[in-house]
Order: structure tokens, then sequence, then C-alpha cells
């Protein structure tokens, strides 16, 4: 079953164009690891996955659900009750504690009861390793729990398909690895996750395929043996020869 | 000097007097601080005619001077054929007129929350309206408060301002006292006190909500 599908999707800001005509389905259980130079548009395809960023042209179907680049506040309200997102920059909510921030979703979005989503939110807590600090507020958080805290948040939707936007890039090279691990253990529990990242070793090792961006183009779209040994373009090879140090 | 036995002496029947100012500054704080936001949503709205409305609102209640705004409430007013009696006139023009002031620091309160608060929110799937109830408002309360507090403050203070249309209020009343018995200081010190205390109080529940509001900070 293919979970996200976009067909000749583009995207501008104003007179900018950021994405051209990008097609690729990904099945259920698929991990898509999206790398490219900054600036390449990996951002922004995944914001229009969960419509953050709207497109402009072309069709994007997720979980089902066709998204037009006219449809409505209430389309797009549905479409992110199936989408799971976690930011480079957290933004978890200051003024809720860690499990507050992981029950907000189910309880104003699905209307759960306190103590079911008080539970299950706790049950989350526990996957991502932070059931001692439940009850904290981000502000005594370090960095790598509160993007954990943000994952547990994202699932606690129980969504479709989770969306990395460069999860680790803001955070202190030790605390780097519990994220990852977080979410290589998600991968393993079979999710769909479209990852961007610039972490290199992360991708090939995560992801079951690599979706290669440049200037808002998928110019290589492989597996990531295949593309981290033998990239098909020259952008591919300049890109690979700078971001793996030899 | 200070005749303090006239000072006690005058005290109780300024005491009652300060029930209205206070009567008609919680009214009137109550109907700002509520339309004050209302304006300030509409500002901050997509809809540009919405806009556009809270901004004219804001641009003549805050560019003309209240009192000017209370004879067109007081006297103006009745000439369209709509009565309005003084105490009515008073809670109505210092409601709206502090209401261009609160909405505009509400308006900057909202926009100081960054902008990722809400995207995870809308990422979450909540609407608009969940979002500013759930994530935004309570994130702006903190920086709203000091400059709430110090208009509220403002707000009592341009309550004598009603006595010009005959509410007996503090003001009116100590002016009424000070021109039958010509003690002007004796007045003025005994009413001055009675403003500062309740603008004391104002000032001692803010730094009580500012040490609420300041916990989930502590790094």
């Amino acid at each position: 079953m293919t979970v996200v599908s976009f067909q000749n999707v583009s995207k501008s800001f104003g007179d900018r164009q950021v994405l051209t005509d990008i097609t690729f389905d990904v099945p259920q259980g698929q991990v898509v690891s999206l790398i490219g130079p900054s600036g390449a548009g990996k951002s922004t395809l995944l914001r229009c996955v969960n419509q953050l960023d709207r497109h402009t042209s072309g069709s994007i179907s997720v979980a089902g659900q066709q998204i037009s680049p006219s449809c409505r506040q209430r389309d797009l309200i549905q479409l992110r009750r199936h989408v799971g997102m976690v930011f480079q920059s957290f933004n978890l909510w200051p003024h809720l504690s860690a499990i507050g921030n992981v029950m907000e979703g189910p309880v104003t979005v699905l209307g759960k009861p306190r103590a079911q989503a008080r539970e299950q939110a706790a049950a989350l807590l526990e996957q991502v390793g932070l059931s001692a600090h439940a009850d904290k507020y981000p502000g005594q958080l370090s960095g790598g729990q509160q993007q954990r805290v943000a994952i547990a948040r994202a699932l606690a939707m129980q969504p479709k398909v989770m969306l990395f936007d460069e999860a680790t890039s803001a955070l202190d090279p030790e605390m780097v690895q519990e994220v990852l691990g977080v979410m290589e253990k998600l991968a393993e529990s079979g999710m769909t996750m479209l990852v961007v990242t610039h972490e290199m070793a992360f991708a090939r090792r995560i992801g079951h395929r690599v979706l290669f961006m440049v200037d808002g183009q998928i110019v290589e779209d492989e597996k990531p043996e295949a593309f981290f040994t033998a990239p098909a373009t020259e952008r591919g090879r300049t890109f690979l020869s700078r971001a793996l140090p030899a | 000097m200070v005749n303090w036995h006239f000072v006690a002496h005058i005290m109780p029947r300024l005491l009652r007097a300060c029930g209205v100012t206070l009567e008609i500054s919680v009214a009137a704080l109550v109907m700002a601080t509520c339309l004050g936001l209302c304006i300030a949503l509409a500002r901050l709205s997509s809809v540009r005619a919405v806009s556009l409305l809270a901004w004219g609102y804001v641009w003549i209640l805050r560019g003309t001077p209240l009192l000017l705004q209370l004879f067109a409430a007081y006297y103006a007013v009745p000439q369209s054929g709509f009565r309005l009696d003084p105490w009515s006139a008073g809670i109505l023009t210092l409601g709206l007129n502090s209401a261009a002031y609160f909405s505009e620091i509400f308006r900057a309160a909202i926009q100081s929350v960054p902008s990722g608060q809400a995207e995870a929110a809308a990422a979450v799937g909540l609407a608009p309206f969940q979002i500013m109830r759930r994530i935004v408002l309570p994130q702006a309360l903190k920086p709203a408060l000091p400059p709430y507090v110090g208009q509220a403050i403002t707000l009592i203070k341009n309550s004598s301002l009603v006595s010009v249309i005959a509410v007996p209020d503090l003001m009116l009343t100590a002016q009424s006292i000070y021109s039958v018995t010509f003690k002007v200081t004796e007045v003025m010190v005994a009413t001055g006190i009675l403003y500062l205390a309740i603008t004391t109080v104002l000032q001692i529940a803010q730094a009580w909500i500012e040490r609420r509001l300041s916990y989930y900070t502590v790094r």
C-alpha cells in the first residue's frame, strides 16, 4: 500500500521555484532518506507532505487522502492527524510538561479522555526512554531528551508516516546518538518514514531508499548501497565527495 | 503641615467614593480586556478587511484624547437619541479607550511567541483556534503581563476623568470636599493615598502572577 504519493508536485514562494515536478511513491513501511545540498528543497518537500507548506501544483496523496493546492483547512487538519513531524528545533511547548506535550494532540484533536491519553503518553515516553522525566518541563530537559519527547508527541497521534526534518542538526554531538537510536527502533518497527538528514552514515544505515535532491528536483532515487557506492550522476558524486570525508 | 485629624475625618467619605472608582475601573477593565483580545486577534487576521477594521479602531481610539471621548459619549451621543447615564458613559468610554491599548499589548505578546510553536501544533492536527487557545495564548501571557498591568494602572488613574461627567467617584468627591472646606492639601494627600493603595494591589498581583508563570523556564 502506498502511504505517500507525489505526482508532478511543484512549489514556489513568490517567483522563486523551490520544488520542480516532484514525483515519487512511498510504500508502507519504507524508510526514505532525503539528502542533498542545503537549499535543495528537502525540507520544503517534507513540509508539503503535511502541508505546512502548500504546494502550488500537482497532486499529493497521503494515507489515501488526496490533497490539492486549493483544499480547505478542514482537509489539512484531517491530513495532519495521520502525519507525525519532528522538527530541527524540537518546538516543544514550554508551558506544558513532557507528558503534557505528548497528551495534547490526543486530548485536543482526538478528544480522548485525559486518563486514557496520559496512560498512552506514559507508554510512549517509556518507549523513548524518558519515563523518569514525564513531569519535567522542556526547559528542564537536554536537547536530546527534548527531541525524544517531540518524537513521542508525534507518535501519540498514531501517524501513518513520520517526517524528520534534520532532527539531529541542532543537537550537541553527544546527544545525536540517543535520538538516532530512537529513530532506528522506529524504523525497525515498520513505521513509514521520510528523513531529511545530513548524517550520511545514518542515511545509509536506516534508509531503504535514498532520494538525492538538487535545486528542487529529485536527481537520484536509489537503494542506499547503490547511491553511496556508485552515484549515477555527476552531482551525486560531487555531493558525496564533499559530504563524506575520504 | 498636613492636618492628619482632618484626613482621618474625611476618610470614610472618600472610601465610599473609592467604591465607585473601583466599580467603574473593574467594569471597564473587564470590558477592555475582552474587547482588547478580540481586537488583537482581528488585527492578526489574514482577512484584510477584518485586520483593517481593527487597525482603524486602534487608530481613532488611541489617537484622540480620552476627555474628548468622554464628552462625546456623554453629551454628543444623546443628541442622536441614545441617552447614557454618567456611569454607563464613563464605563463604556474607559473600556473602549483602554481596549485599543490592550489590543496592542496582546498583539505584541502573541507575535512574540516563536512561529515554530504554532507550526508544531498545526503538525499535530490542532485547528487554528485550538492553536491560539492551547498553545499561543498561554505563552503570550507572560510577555503581556507587565505592560498589561501598567495599562490597567493607567486605566484606574484615568477613571478620575469620569468626574467631569458627574460620576461621584473618588476624584469628584475629593473636589467637592475641598471646595467646601478649602483644605486642599489634606484632601489631595488622602485621595492620593487611596489611588496609590489601589494601584499597589495590582502591582503586588503582578509580582505574584509573574512568579507563578516562571516555574517552567527554570534551566
